[in-house]
């Protein structure tokens, strides 16, 4: 009589001891990429940098938390996140591992969502394969490894898609409600989510009003769409109180962005079957097998419908995409991140499917068939080169994709460090002038101005003061003969810029009186 | 109705009185609370004049952690609930199963004051249940001094199982009480309670059966969920039927799942008519004697479950008497509240650690909810109208974080909870007033005031709630 009970109990310490073995292996290789992306190539995303840059300012800069000090250009749910965990960046050896130690904690999480919902699901074991795809998957790797807001926003739409089918299978209101939840965070991570949570709200208005009638839908997309908007609301409402204009945000995310007509709708379609194929080259067919089967249908139809929204969003935005700065992949970050959560949903939804044998013979050869061709297809593009920005061996050593290379920024943080032991307190402009301030583990005594001039104006420069500013000056720019910066006009009379060092972009003034003898300059590292 | 005089000292009503002098609310305050409380106010006015600010800081501080543990603990219990189904369910087979042969005998309390009106209603809606006659009685308890109901009773035409029994005219004049004079008149395996206005669904009896026999011997009570037939009679109405559907189907539940003691509803509560009558009944000074019978059944080791049955009742659409109700409701949380922490390291230790969290949650925390949600709302107010740095001195930078998620998170999980009661019942198009329910607290803040001025000044006045007001055409 004892023995059943014991039999589960050791299954599940199992289970359990399985799922802290991967999360642990998941961490290390995350930190183990991205240790090596940061000190053998140098390498940052400033999205994921950015978010730790303001918790750094929240945690170490202020004497007062102050929710303004979470930056309002960026969408506020990472920097929120990094908040609660930058506090361990200061045990850390660099910060700019950082994002890559709360990238690395996000990717356990999804990895281990992965099995979760794959045991959920039926798959068994196998679901552990599903969890390994997800982690080993370049593109998230790479996110990840950088800490870049997007593994953030691929976790989130994990729990959303698997939510939602669930939703679509028994309509239950709890997971109508955690859908609601894990959307209202990928919307305060990336604001384009919009246009899934519009698909979602259709698709649940549709399916209530089939089952309820009108009141049914009114009161399902009421209890759907109030924590999101909610959210957005409260978001407003802080921009209003601390910036003072609700938009903040919205201005500063797109005001240089001109919206124009829909000139690219072929353009926009191919761009997102090509992303399809290769973030997620195995959704075709899974969607193709699920909505053959009305009982699969009613699980897969929201998910996929999500993909759809993100998909729309990129041709109804079109233009906008194209006038944004970035490559496509920068663009389309939010169908990346669709595709590849919704899309691994709606896979391990039809291969447990499969490998329950609820499916035909004949269905089974179509699936096979366009699985194939879906790889083939994907194998194509990458060798054409409109595939993954890094192979998978690359990003594993290091050589993350999504990133940029943070020598120069690096470098000026180690010239800065010498004007701090000065006791200097300087003020740096310019973007990613966070980075810099951040390099040196000193925020607390750098003053960072996102814009150049319109702020540096106004601000009380005295004689001795250090001012950062980012400009191209090329190899050995302030060396050459003739070299005049601009920024003396700026100043008041009395005082004017002299130039201490420099490196590829960035260049370390002292402020002086207008008769000041001009400063050494250090040489550039070689 | 009032609480002059003393009261009588073998009355088998007040057998909680005489037995449990400790666990009835007829001294609402004891010598030691009184001490202890007056002790605290001396503090408390102290630091306030010789630190004003601090005292404050630190007031504000204590009050924001605890409405931010109380929001989280309330979404706790009922994301359980929504989690998995917590209560108990007797399916139609197991119902059907039942023999009557079997079937324990039972009474059904009906406690009638002034209910002349609906008492055709009720015996019809009573003669509907589901349970032999010669197995169940129904008990009508009427007032002595309630000439109208009495005659109406003598009146109607009373099936035989119905019997009617007088209640003498002496204080306290409560509802408890004329229920310890049924409970007293009751020898049946189960008992059960009803207001005038109740419907339970017919085989409300029936499954309460099926519910205790697939329940643990230590379980006393099954309490069936409460809910009303004139929801869209009104705003007021819509409003308390979110309320009652979150807090039947959704915190309750989630109460009982996480082991901690029930408040019970104040009708369709079915016992074990040996372990009431062991526990001396209902405190008839207590006037939510249900509230306070939940948290002794569990002091002294009996547990409440709850099954998947409905009693229809009729919600209060009238803002003056919803008004009244709500202050006795207030009064008797409070008097539930200080009751029991006469001596709060026994009750810990009767309760054990979850358990007393939640009843500091649940008794003491619903009421301190109502009573700080004004003062907050008016701070913001005040501080977004005027920016007065008295106001922003009171919030130093981390009791301004926890501040502003009480105000954004908070508020909008209990406005939530409204929309996923309304939700789990299927009332969709009552969601969206849910969404103004905040409007529906400040009614709530206003009676939680009235009650706190009532236990002050009349602690064991019953405020009747009428009833028999609804539509007709929106009865079910």
């Amino acid at each position: 009589m004892t023995d059943a009970p014991t039999a589960t109990s050791r299954r599940r310490w199992l289970r359990s001891a399985a799922g802290a073995l991967i999360f642990v292996l998941v961490i290390l290789l995350c930190l183990r990429v991205g240790w090596a992306a940061v000190t053998r190539y140098y390498l940052v995303n400033w999205d994921g940098l950015a978010a730790v840059a303001h918790a750094y300012d929240v945690l170490y800069k202020e004497s007062g938390a102050h929710l303004a000090l979470l930056g309002f250009v960026e969408p506020p749910l990472p920097g929120l996140i990094a908040t609660m965990l930058a506090g361990l960046g200061r045990a850390l050896l660099h910060p700019a591992f950082v994002p890559a130690a709360i990238g690395a904690l996000l990717l356990a999480l999804g990895a281990l969502a992965v099995r979760r919902i794959g045991g959920e699901m039926g798959l068994g074991e196998w679901s552990l394969l599903f969890a390994v795809v997800l982690v080993l998957d370049p593109i998230v790797l790479s996110y990840a490894a950088g800490g870049a807001p997007a593994v953030l926003l691929i976790l989130l739409l994990l729990g959303g898609a698997y939510s939602l089918s669930r939703w679509g299978e028994h309509q239950r209101f709890r997971d109508l409600l955690a859908v609601s939840l894990y959307l209202a965070g990928a919307l305060m991570t990336r604001y384009e989510v919009m246009f899934v949570v519009a698909a979602v709200a259709a698709y649940t208005a549709y399916r209530s009003a089939r089952e309820n009638g009108a009141q049914g839908a009114e009161g399902t997309v009421i209890a759907f769409l109030l924590p999101i908007v909610y959210v957005a609301a409260a978001w407003i409402g802080v921009c209003w109180v601390i910036e003072g204009d609700p938009w903040f945000f919205w201005r500063n995310t797109f005001s240089e962005v001109p919206f124009g007509p829909l000139r690219y709708p072929l353009t926009a379609i191919g761009e997102v079957l090509r992303m399809l194929l290769i973030c997620s080259p195995l959704l075709l067919p899974a969607a193709y097998h699920a909505l053959r089967d009305p009982g699969l249908r009613a699980r897969a139809a929201g998910p996929l419908l999500m993909i759809c929204g993100s998909g729309a969003a990129v041709i109804i935005l079109g233009p906008l995409h194209a006038s944004l700065p970035g490559d496509a992949w920068t663009q389309l970050t939010t169908l990346v991140a669709v595709s590849i959560a919704a899309g691994l949903v709606v896979v391990m939804m039809a291969a447990a499917h499969l490998a329950q044998r609820r499916a035909t013979h004949r269905q089974r050869a179509v699936v096979v068939v366009l699985a194939v061709a879906a790889l083939l297809a994907n194998l194509w593009l990458v060798r054409a080169g409109y595939g993954r920005p890094d192979d998978p061996a690359a990003v594993l050593s290091g050589k993350i994709s999504f990133a940029d290379d943070a020598s120069d920024e690096m470098l000026a943080a180690r010239y800065l460090c010498a004007d701090l032991d000065a006791g200097a307190e300087p003020v740096i402009a310019g973007w990613p002038g966070f980075a810099v301030a951040l390099f040196t583990r000193q925020v607390d005594r750098i003053t960072v101005l996102p814009t150049v001039l319109s702020r540096l104006e106004d601000r009380q420069l005295r004689p001795g003061d250090i001012v950062v500013l980012k400009e191209r000056t090329g190899p050995g720019g302030l060396a050459r003969p003739g070299y005049k910066h601009k920024w003396d006009d700026r100043l008041p009379p009395s005082l004017r810029l002299e130039p201490r060092w420099c490196t590829q972009q960035w260049i370390g003034y002292e402020v002086v009186e207008g008769d000041g003898q001009r400063a050494r300059i250090r040489p550039r590292r070689p | 109705m009032t609480e002059e005089g003393s009261p009588p000292d073998h009355d088998p009503a007040l057998r909680v009185l005489h037995e449990r002098p400790e666990e009835c609310a007829y001294r609402s305050l004891t010598r030691r609370q009184q001490v202890v409380l007056a002790g605290l106010a001396i503090i408390l006015i102290t630091a306030l004049v010789w630190r004003p600010i601090s005292a404050l800081v630190v007031l504000n501080a204590i009050l924001i952690v605890f409405y931010l543990v109380h929001s989280t603990y309330k979404f706790y219990l009922v994301w359980l609930s929504l989690d998995q189904p917590l209560i108990v369910e007797a399916s139609p087979e197991e119902v059907a199963a039942l023999r009557d042969e079997d079937l324990p005998s039972y009474t059904i309390l009906v406690p009638l004051y002034r209910e002349a009106r609906v008492l055709p209603a009720l015996v019809e809606g009573l003669a509907r249940l589901d349970y032999p006659a010669d197995r169940m009685q129904v008990i009508l308890l009427l007032e002595e001094d309630d000439a109208e109901t009495r005659q109406a009773c003598e009146q109607t035409d009373l099936p035989a199982n119905f019997r009617s029994l007088v209640v003498p005219h002496s204080q306290p004049k409560t509802k408890p009480k004329a229920c310890n004079y049924g409970l007293e008149a009751s020898d049946s395996d189960l008992i059960v309670i009803y207001d005038a206005e109740d419907r339970p669904e017919p085989d409300q009896l029936k499954k309460a059966v099926v519910t205790f026999a697939k329940a643990s011997p230590q379980t006393a009570c099954v309490q069936a969920k409460l809910n009303y037939y004139n929801q869209r009679q009104n705003l007021l109405t819509r409003w308390f039927t979110a309320e009652y559907s979150v807090w039947f189907d959704l915190f309750l539940p989630g109460l009982t799942a996480s082991g901690a003691p029930i408040p019970l509803g104040g009708t369709s509560n079915h016992f074990r008519t040996p372990v009431l009558k062991e526990l001396g009944g209902w405190d008839p000074f207590n006037v939510t004697e249900d509230c306070d019978l939940g948290v002794r059944l569990h002091k002294h080791g009996f547990r409440t479950i709850m099954t998947d049955s409905t009693t229809w009742e009729e919600a209060n659409g009238r803002l003056f008497s919803w008004l009244r109700q709500r202050s006795r409701w207030v009064k008797g949380y409070l008097q539930t509240y200080l009751v029991h922490m006469r001596h709060p390291g026994k009750l810990l230790r009767q309760l054990g650690l979850a358990g007393f969290f939640s009843f500091q949650m649940t008794i003491g925390g619903s009421v301190l909810c109502f009573v700080i949600n004004p003062i907050y709302w008016l701070l913001t107010a005040l501080w977004i109208a005027t920016q007065a740095q008295i106001i922003s001195a009171l919030f130093p930078p981390v009791i301004y974080a926890l501040g502003a998620l009480c105000l954004v998170a908070g508020n909008f999980v209990f406005v939530y909870l409204a929309v996923a009661g309304c939700m789990t019942r299927r009332y969709y198009d009552l969601v969206k007033y849910a969404v103004f329910s905040p409007i529906y607290w400040l009614l709530m803040s206003l009676g939680a005031y009235r009650g706190i001025a009532q236990l002050l000044l009349q602690p064991h006045y019953w405020e009747k709630t009428d009833h028999g007001f609804a539509l007709p055409e929106v009865e079910p």
